[in-house]
């Protein structure tokens, strides 16, 4: 997959999850908590919805990034699912998980109401 | 000739206090909180999702923190007087008819003050307690730390089985509440209570009672600053990243596998889940990673809506809890959790 197939699924997964934003604010320098003033029930939606689909990627390195104060750039996690699925290819899918990302539009998410 | 049964740390009572004041979230809310994050889009939502319905204070913040923050002597000053009270009225509480003359240690933890000499040292001689008895102070390690306060306590009993321990938790967050006006605040200022747990342990043949079976801790290292508990002349603070509960449940599974595994236990063999309420969403990420349903946590549920966050307390009151009301079978097993900053997971395996 493609570096701009994971932006727009994340793109889609972030509009999906938090529909008070506008497709244009979800640019790849936003950071989640302080430009698109998402919060811990956003984030649970959005990293709940990714789990589904890459099971096999462990997030905390993200996590760690991510929680100094403005790097949680939605490039910043294209970038590091970009990487992790590069390396991360096995050579049989478990039974019942993903390691790759749908092509969702936000219409086909279920959506956690905070 | 048969071989007497092992001995096992084993809990003989348990009994919490909270301040006398307690606030609804709206009172608390329209009282002060609206007023400190008027600019704040979103905070009333934020702290109504905490989950916390009612919370203990030591002091009024309506009225103590209506002008800003105080200084820190101000808040230590509290501390000492309104400390004092209901860490000693827990204690006796716990103590009820056992015999004090018994007791040969003595461990306390809190985050939210400090003074020496410290609280244990005035509960103990309040309270009547011999004067060799052994004291050990845990201070400032965060929300898990009852759980270092159970392992001293443990470690006591295996030396002297013969003698009781007296294991305590006091939290008085509020006196450590602050006007930063950012979420990561709203949210911490919108969880966070009061309230004192005391434990009396002692030792008892393996299976008779309620009884710590093995503790196990891990520090996440490269997570370190994720949560902070930090000093500053107007107080203490705490930093909280709103990703702590995803890291939490993807290092869940293998925790409980070292805190499990030794005894040929698994995830399956746990009735009762014990998990530190540090805001709804630790909860339903970890027991999302577990695939458990409400239920099975429903003593932490219970105590994040009808007392908060109260730190280093919350894991035994959530123990209150569940012995109270969903009074375990002997013989079922039950998972305290805690967490805190490191970050630190720390679990103990009980048995009922």
């Amino acid at each position: 997959m493609h570096r701009q197939e994971i932006l727009d699924n994340v793109r889609n997964i972030i509009l999906a999850t938090n529909q008070g934003l506008f497709p244009d604010d979800v640019s790849e320098f936003a950071s989640m908590t302080y430009d698109l003033g998402m919060d811990s029930f956003h984030l649970e939606s959005m990293i709940s919805r990714l789990k589904d689909e890459v099971a096999d990627i462990e997030f905390t390195p993200w996590y760690i990034k991510a929680s100094r104060r403005g790097h949680d750039t939605v490039g910043s996690l294209v970038d590091f699912i970009d990487e992790r699925m590069v390396r991360h290819v096995p050579a049989e899918l478990p039974e019942g998980r993903a390691t790759h990302l749908s092509n969702a539009g936000p219409a086909g998410l279920e959506v956690e109401v905070a | 000739m048969s071989r007497a049964a092992p001995l096992r740390p084993t809990l003989l009572s348990i009994a919490s206090a909270t301040p006398p004041l307690s606030l609804t979230q709206e009172e608390m809310y329209e009282g002060l909180l609206k007023h400190w994050y008027k600019d704040l889009p979103n905070s009333e939502r934020m702290i109504k999702n905490t989950g916390v319905r009612r919370r203990h204070f030591a002091w009024d913040p309506r009225v103590e923190l209506k002008d800003g923050n105080r200084g820190i002597s101000d808040r230590i000053r509290v501390f000492e007087r309104v400390g004092l009270e209901i860490t000693s009225e827990s204690v006796e509480k716990a103590l009820g008819n056992l015999d004090r003359s018994k007791v040969g240690a003595f461990t306390m933890t809190t985050n939210s003050g400090y003074s020496g000499p410290g609280l244990d040292l005035f509960t103990a001689k309040k309270l009547g307690l011999k004067s060799s008895i052994r004291r050990t102070f845990v201070g400032h390690m965060g929300c898990f730390a009852a759980f270092p306060v159970l392992r001293t306590a443990m470690d006591s009993i295996a030396a002297r089985p013969d003698e009781y321990v007296i294991a305590n938790a006091s939290e008085f967050s509020s006196l450590q509440f602050r006007n930063d006006a950012d979420p990561e605040q709203a949210v911490i200022m919108g969880l966070f209570g009061d309230a004192v747990c005391s434990l009396v342990m002692g030792s008892a043949p393996d299976g008779e009672g309620v009884q710590f079976i093995r503790s196990h801790t891990e520090q996440l290292y490269e997570t370190n600053e994720l949560m902070g508990w930090h000093m500053y002349t107007d107080g203490f603070k705490m930093t909280l990243s709103p990703y702590v509960p995803f890291v939490l449940a993807e290092h869940i599974d293998a925790f409980l596998e070292k805190l499990l595994g030794p005894e040929k236990l698994g995830k399956a063999d746990i009735k009762h889940w014990l998990i530190h309420p540090g805001g709804p969403k630790i909860l339903e990420a970890i027991a999302r990673q577990l695939k458990l349903d409400k239920s099975a946590m429903r003593a932490s549920w219970h105590v994040l809506s009808e007392y908060g966050n109260c730190g280093c307390v919350t894991a035994l009151l959530v123990l209150e809890e569940a012995l109270k009301t969903d009074k375990p079978q002997r013989g079922e097993y039950g998972v305290m959790m805690g967490f805190g900053p490191g970050l630190t997971v720390e679990g103990m395996l009980v048995r009922f």
